[in-house]
């Protein structure tokens, strides 16, 4: 029998792959104005915040490997960038306090946008500044972003929820840490 | 740093994997809005469906009388060549997908479609719909395939001007928000101008490449400037703006032509 306590990125990675699954429909609507949702670090500052460094990493490697299997650029690409931010995010935690929701919120935000900036960078190198604009980019960030604001404490509390019900208490097992 | 030095082989089977364990979902998400429309079209009324039923039975009387006139434009075109002794044309089996996922950010613009190797589709395959060229196939998966759409920067076709068999260089131009899908075609002849906004230019493809059969609408000519070497001007391409919003397209499979006798 496969402890969930100790096993607990499976149901991480679960909710961050519903949410992707979300993700691929609203843009899928979204397509016919010219603007997609990127909200990668949404996913990882959750992970980050919530997670030790292994089941973190655990929990977000095999969501940016299907993330990878769907992007024109080499394999392997957004799991290098999502490991690197996630590993700098789990660096710094010890700095933010994590039970506020305004830092889970600033971290999510900078993840986002760091993760944007990858991929921008990666568009850049393996399919060609031309096709580039700044005003799709920008209005994707923008409204990433925004999404990010009004949906991250939805998306963490969801997340800290189904986590419970499999009696998993982040909270107290972060205040027994402290 | 490790995943750098892993053997390109593992790689690639791990992408196939990845991407088989996650088209189900995708797949079941395109039956249900299937589904969705389904059940959308029976809340409509008898007389709403009734008006539908005219109107499709008007389109497909006006289709039969343009079949009948496409066999004899064939047979045509056969006896000429024929007579001629000119090699004959690559012809295409149309395969029909529905369109699974969209994919247009600021950095690609691609679809996904609802069939792949269980159809036969290959990769490289020119991709159409009613409005003319919708991409080429880039990825082919067990029951889906990638399109990559004209609007991509690496997407490149030789075109030509309705009316003019000049050849041209096409290349996408990428994505606008809240606006349609743009193009970039390069070595324009001086001697074509936008007079009528009303009436411009309209790019097909010129056959050549050996991908796209001649003739198919890619978009049209919305405003020209002078190209970097001064003999020749760049111009921007307006494509359809239905691409954005496609939900069934068209794989055009060559069919391979019978050995000779």
């Amino acid at each position: 029998m496969i402890s969930l306590s100790k096993n607990r990125w499976i149901l991480v990675a679960t909710g961050h792959f519903v949410l992707l699954f979300f993700l691929g429909q609203a843009n899928h609507y979204l397509s016919s104005v010219g603007v997609q949702l990127f909200l990668i670090g949404m996913l990882l500052s959750f992970s980050a915040l919530e997670l030790s460094y292994s089941q973190g990493v655990l929990s977000i490697a095999p969501i940016c490997l299907i993330i990878d299997s769907k992007t024109p650029f080499p394999f392997g690409y957004n799991l290098i960038a999502c490991l690197t931010l996630f590993t700098i995010a789990h660096i710094l935690r010890s700095r933010v306090r994590r039970e506020v929701t305004a830092s889970a919120l600033a971290t999510s935000i900078l993840l986002n946008i760091g993760a944007f900036a990858a991929y921008t960078f990666g568009a850049i190198r393996y399919l060609g500044i031309e096709s580039l604009h700044f005003v799709p980019l920008s209005m994707n960030l923008l409204a990433s972003t925004l999404v990010v604001t009004l949906f991250n404490r939805i998306f963490f509390d969801t997340q800290t929820g189904v986590l419970s019900i499999f009696g998993i208490n982040l909270a107290e097992e972060q205040r027994e840490a402290r | 740093m490790a995943w750098l030095l892993l053997p390109v082989v593992f790689k690639s089977f791990a992408k196939k994997g990845f991407y088989e364990f996650q088209a189900p979902v995708s797949l079941t998400s395109s039956y249900v809005r299937d589904l969705q429309d389904f059940w959308s079209a029976r809340t409509k009324s008898k007389n709403e469906l009734y008006e539908a039923g005219q109107s499709l039975a008007r389109l497909n009387a006006g289709y039969q009388i343009a079949a009948l006139e496409n066999q004899t434009w064939q047979a045509e075109i056969a006896r000429l060549e024929n007579l001629l002794q000119l090699p004959s044309r690559p012809d295409y089996q149309y395969e029909i997908a529905r369109v699974v996922e969209r994919d247009f950010n600021a950095w690609w613009q691609r679809i996904i479609i609802r069939k792949g190797k269980d159809y036969g589709i290959p990769v490289g395959a020119p991709v159409v719909f009613v409005g003319g060229v919708v991409g080429r196939v880039s990825e082919v998966h067990a029951y889906t395939s990638v399109v990559d759409l004209i609007s991509n920067n690496h997407l490149r076709l030789a075109v030509v001007i309705d009316g003019d068999n000049r050849p041209m260089s096409y290349r996408g131009g990428g994505s606008e928000s809240f606006a349609q899908p743009v193009g970039l075609a390069e070595f324009i002849p001086t001697d074509i101008q936008i007079a009528d906004t009303e009436n411009r230019p309209v790019l097909i493809t010129s056959g050549m490449g050996g991908v796209y059969p001649a003739g198919l609408k890619v978009g049209e000519l919305r405003r020209l400037r002078q190209g970097a070497g001064g003999m020749f001007y760049d111009g921007e391409v307006e494509l359809d703006a239905r691409l954005a919003s496609l939900t069934e397209v068209a794989v055009m499979i060559q069919i391979p032509p019978e050995p000779e006798q």
